[in-house]
């Protein structure tokens, strides 16, 4: 009895220490700082898409400087000699042949090497033409420790790991601001899910999460994050001038005090990240502000788009102008004719993933995006019956025509993610349609030869005869949100000011993705479709599409409809019954669960 | 009292929760805040479908009357036996109480199935699945591992180390490792086993396909998990007595006999048990099939998937916990009537050796 006595007295020690420690870890960790807990929904680990699909061939090497800056090279051999023979090597061993002889080395460029110290300039020469992604997080901190003066936006100018890019601004914010620490969770991309127990008992609510305007939009409908522009009700951690003016009008950018944090976005962005309050936000979940009202829960940090990618390689291959891009369907269809006669594929394509975008793209152009918001909520027209608009049908059987006529890929059906990105990324297709994330996704992966790939894009054209949106866009913005249940908020907010600084921007810059704050380069892969999205106004957009207006309707109805239409398998359905079916069971939906859900 | 800790922690974090479980299921709730709205059994009504709960008597008579003959045959019976059985009848009556109650389970069951038109097909979907799993899974599992604990248990056989090591290397790999493996191995493009059969000039199979991707995830299982029972069953071979075997080939028993007549009936106990775990197994089945695709459609999903996208996946926006716990229900009560019925089969007959 006594050996059990003991047994429960240590076991309930044990699993008090082991409670107590979770409770008090960032405390007992980071004794006299405020603590900032950041849940990010990437992290080190990824790109998956090497581990999945492989290095195709005529990939470029991994490497610190990027695949076209050799005068990164050259500056760092002119500024340090004593490494020469380092660096020589190691871009040997990055592209297999000499480098280059030099030519005139960028003196600004050769200045800053001279301004590193030795050792930490011996460490990056022995760094270069490894492949190993984990020494380049080791080598940012080296060089952190060497160089404390120094701002990421001159750590940037070395490091080319995504992973590495975030972690190190956190060390570069703690850095400058020594009160603070930031916890990092690098939760992937179920961020939410991997949170909803610290949301649903309201402890270790993380400060700052990230994610998607429309992966954290449940925060909003469950009033569980901070508004960013409006005025903000008194509370813990809410300071007076976020009561008066909210957040957005009353702090600073970070860089010049002289102008306002709002300032530093593009004003589309911010209009994309606003988040239309419904009657059960306000009367249910208890959002302080009225229904209808457009409030901001999320500071931007880039915008995504869906467009067509291609590879120009091929539109040479049919004697077509690289940059002569489709200027209607009937042109893009007849290009995948081309290219099909030409022996290529023409769209890059896995199964069921994004395959209902075209579906999307051709009700957009034809129907309109407002008329196909009324048939998706149960308004009129309908997709079939009476009151059907009979273009619904005439989109199918143009998909059906279209996989009829081996638009996509040979085994689509059968190809899982990321097979298309890699027979898109080598040559094997000529188009692929997907969002603006591509060319960081296959940076790794695709081929860096120009005579196998050359990346460029467009916006789907108009159709002929469409009474649609013939230009419109959509965009979702991805970006952080404060929850309300967080304990530093200042520190959160301090942090979300220092992600807009010149040194976030040059990280997103150098991360390829269409940034939200002003003064960051337009990322070179998107070059085509810049013009269009910089100078967008709110009303160039479509609305956030039926995924994120009526959830449960394209999951339930759409996508389970899809399943038997699109790919190819035994028990396909017809156009005609695609649209039948996707009616019968829109009616059933509605009846059962409700119209705009 | 010695049992008093274990049971704590299995009240605390297994009972509690199941209770739990079907409490949520009668809720609408996202999970992300303490607001749940109280829907009674509308989101079982949603699966099952109207025609269930029309049919709701009559199922629960069916139901009744199957436990009420259980009820006679396991205890009335044998305490007040006017009909004069003896005592070796009463026995395998005891034995086959249960059985008309579960027969009529599955009846209903394959009326849901196959009959009923309305409620969430893609949820039937799942369920047949994951019978499916369960049965083709089965077959090969115990197929192949028979096959190799028999051929293991051989006593002239040489290297048993080495294959014993080899058959169940794979059951030390995750089931997310297995299934990244498999996705390369299948690819429609770039995969081995198209390389090979293009090699001798065979079209390519597309295994992923909506058709057959299921039967490709079921392989992969096969590959992976039939190493378990392979060791399962050659432990419960090694515990035979050898003057068992060396008797009967005294006897001129050849090899086959051997095994269907002393191998079998003397490891029934560990068949038993590894066919139990196994249909548990393959009801719960999740890692290996959610590993297998981003999405997957009513032909490849099972149920443990469905709930896990309706329940967690932000890819989707929908949060449905209530509902994804309604199916946890179902679910549960399936594996509890499925592992009754194995425990039924069983008997109460052991061999001692």
């Amino acid at each position: 009895m006594r050996l059990f006595n003991a047994l429960i007295a240590t076991v309930a020690v044990i699993l008090s220490g082991v409670l107590l420690w979770d409770l008090m870890q960032e405390k007992l960790a980071y004794p006299g700082k405020k603590v900032i807990i950041y849940a990010g929904m990437f992290g080190p680990g990824e790109p998956m898409q090497l581990f999945y699909a492989g290095p195709p061939a005529n990939v470029a090497p991994e490497h610190p400087f990027g695949p076209d800056t050799i005068e990164y090279w050259h500056a760092l051999r002119a500024a340090w000699p004593e490494v020469d023979a380092a660096v020589a090597k190691g871009y040997r061993e990055c592209f297999g042949r000499p480098l280059p002889p030099p030519d005139e080395p960028d003196p600004q460029l050769v200045e800053q090497y001279r301004g590193l110290k030795l050792d930490y300039v011996r460490r990056l020469a022995s760094a270069l033409g490894r492949f190993d992604r984990s020494s380049r997080l080791d080598l940012y901190r080296a060089f952190a420790r060497a160089h404390p003066r120094f701002e990421a936006q001159m750590i940037l100018t070395f490091e080319g790991l995504h992973p590495a890019y975030t972690i190190g601004a956190f060390e570069d914010f703690v850095r400058l601001h020594p009160d603070y620490a930031v916890v990092q969770r690098w939760d992937g991309r179920w961020v939410l899910s991997a949170n909803r127990g610290r949301f649903l008992t309201g402890s270790d609510v993380p400060d700052l999460i990230t994610g998607s305007q429309n992966e954290l939009r449940i925060l909003m409908r469950e009033n569980l994050a901070l508004a960013l522009d409006q005025p903000l009700p008194p509370g813990p951690g809410i300071k007076p001038e976020w009561v008066e003016k909210g957040i957005l009008d009353s702090e600073t950018a970070y860089d010049d005090p002289s102008r306002s944090l709002r300032s530093e976005f593009y004003g589309w962005v911010v209009d994309r990240a606003r988040y239309e309050i419904s009657h059960e936000d306000r009367h249910v979940s208890g959002n302080p502000y009225p229904v209808g009202q457009r409030v901001m829960y999320l500071l931007p940090r880039m915008a995504q788009t869906s467009v067509v990618y291609y590879n120009r390689v091929h539109f040479k291959m049919i004697d077509r102008d690289p940059d002569d891009i489709p200027e209607t369907a009937a042109e893009f269809e007849q290009i995948c004719r081309q290219t099909l006669a030409a022996g290529k594929e023409p769209i890059a394509q896995d199964g069921m993933t994004y395959v209902t975008d075209w579906w999307g793209e051709l009700v957009t152009r034809i129907i309109g995006d407002d008329a196909y918001h009324q048939s998706v909520t149960g308004g009129l027209p309908r997709f079939a019956g009476p009151d059907a608009d009979p273009r619904y049908i005439e989109i199918a059987q143009r998909l059906r025509r279209w996989r009829d006529e081996n638009f996509w890929m040979k085994g689509f059906s059968a190809s899982k993610w990321p097979g298309a990105q890699r027979d898109f990324g080598t040559g094997r297709c000529t188009f692929l349609h997907t969002g603006t994330w591509l060319p960081t996704e296959i940076a790794g992966t695709r081929s860096w030869d120009p005579e196998v790939f050359d990346l460029g894009c467009f916006f789907f054209p108009p159709v002929e005869d469409g009474t649609g949106d013939p230009y419109k866009m959509n965009c979702h913005v991805q970006g952080y949100a404060v929850p309300r249940d967080g304990d530093e908020h200042e520190g959160a907010v301090l942090l979300l000011r220092y992600l807009t600084s010149r040194a976030q921007k040059a990280m997103v810059e150098k991360l390829n993705y269409i940034p939200a704050v002003k003064g960051v380069a337009f990322p070179p892969a998107l070059r085509d479709i810049e013009s269009r999205m910089v100078n967008a106004t709110a009303d160039d957009f479509l609305s956030e599409g039926p995924q994120w207006y009526s959830p449960k309707w394209f999951k339930f109805v759409f996508t389970e409809t899809a399943n038997r239409f699109f790919v190819i398998r035994s028990d396909n359905s017809s156009p005609e019954e695609f649209v039948e079916e996707l009616e019968r069971r829109s009616q059933e939906h509605y009846r059962k669960i409700g119209k705009g859900t | 009292m010695l049992l008093a800790p274990a049971v704590v922690l299995f009240v605390t974090f297994v009972g509690w929760p199941a209770i739990q479980a079907f409490w949520i299921a009668l809720h609408t709730w996202t999970g992300f805040s303490p607001r749940a709205e109280w829907v009674g059994l509308q989101n079982f009504r949603l699966l099952f479908g109207d025609t269930v709960f029309e049919q709701a008597w009559a199922i629960a008579g069916v139901i009744a009357l199957g436990a009420a003959v259980g009820l006679i045959c396991q205890f009335f019976l044998p305490r007040f036996n006017s009909l004069g059985l003896s005592r070796r009848s009463l026995g395998r009556i005891r034995t086959w109480a249960w059985m008309p109650l579960l027969l009529l389970l599955a009846g209903v069951l394959f009326w849901w199935l196959y009959a009923v038109t309305d409620g969430d097909s893609f949820f039937r979907a799942c369920v047949k699945n994951n019978f499916m799993y369960m049965v083709v899974g089965g077959v090969f599992h115990f197929l192949y591992a028979f096959l190799f604990a028999g051929a293991l248990n051989l006593p002239n056989l040489r290297g048993k180390k080495f294959y014993r090591t080899m058959i169940f290397f794979p059951s030390f790999i995750s089931v997310v490792g297995v299934a990244v493996l498999w996705q390369r191995m299948y690819d429609v493009r770039n995969g081995l086993l198209n390389s090979l059969l293009q090699a001798i000039s065979i079209e390519p199979i597309e295994w992923l396909s909506a058709d057959h991707m299921f039967y490709a995830i079921i392989s992969a299982g096969v590959w992976a998990g039939v190493g378990s029972q392979m060791i399962l069953l050659v432990a419960g071979m090694q515990r035979i007595p050898p003057t068992y075997f060396e008797a009967a080939r005294v006897d001129g028993a050849t090899e086959r006999h051997v095994f269907l007549h002393i191998t079998l009936p003397m490891i029934k106990e560990v068949i038993m048990i590894t066919l139990t775990l196994w249909v548990i197994g393959s009801l719960k089945v999740f890692g290996l099939v959610q590993a297998f695709a981003i999405t997957h459609d009513e032909k490849s999903s099972v149920i443990s998937v469905r709930q896990y996208e309706l329940a967690f996946s932000n890819r989707d926006n929908i949060y449905q916990m209530g509902f994804a716990t309604a199916m946890a229900v179902v679910l549960l009560l399936l594996i509890v009537i499925l592992a009754m019925a194995l425990r039924n089969l069983r008997g109460r007959d052991e061999l001692e050796f």
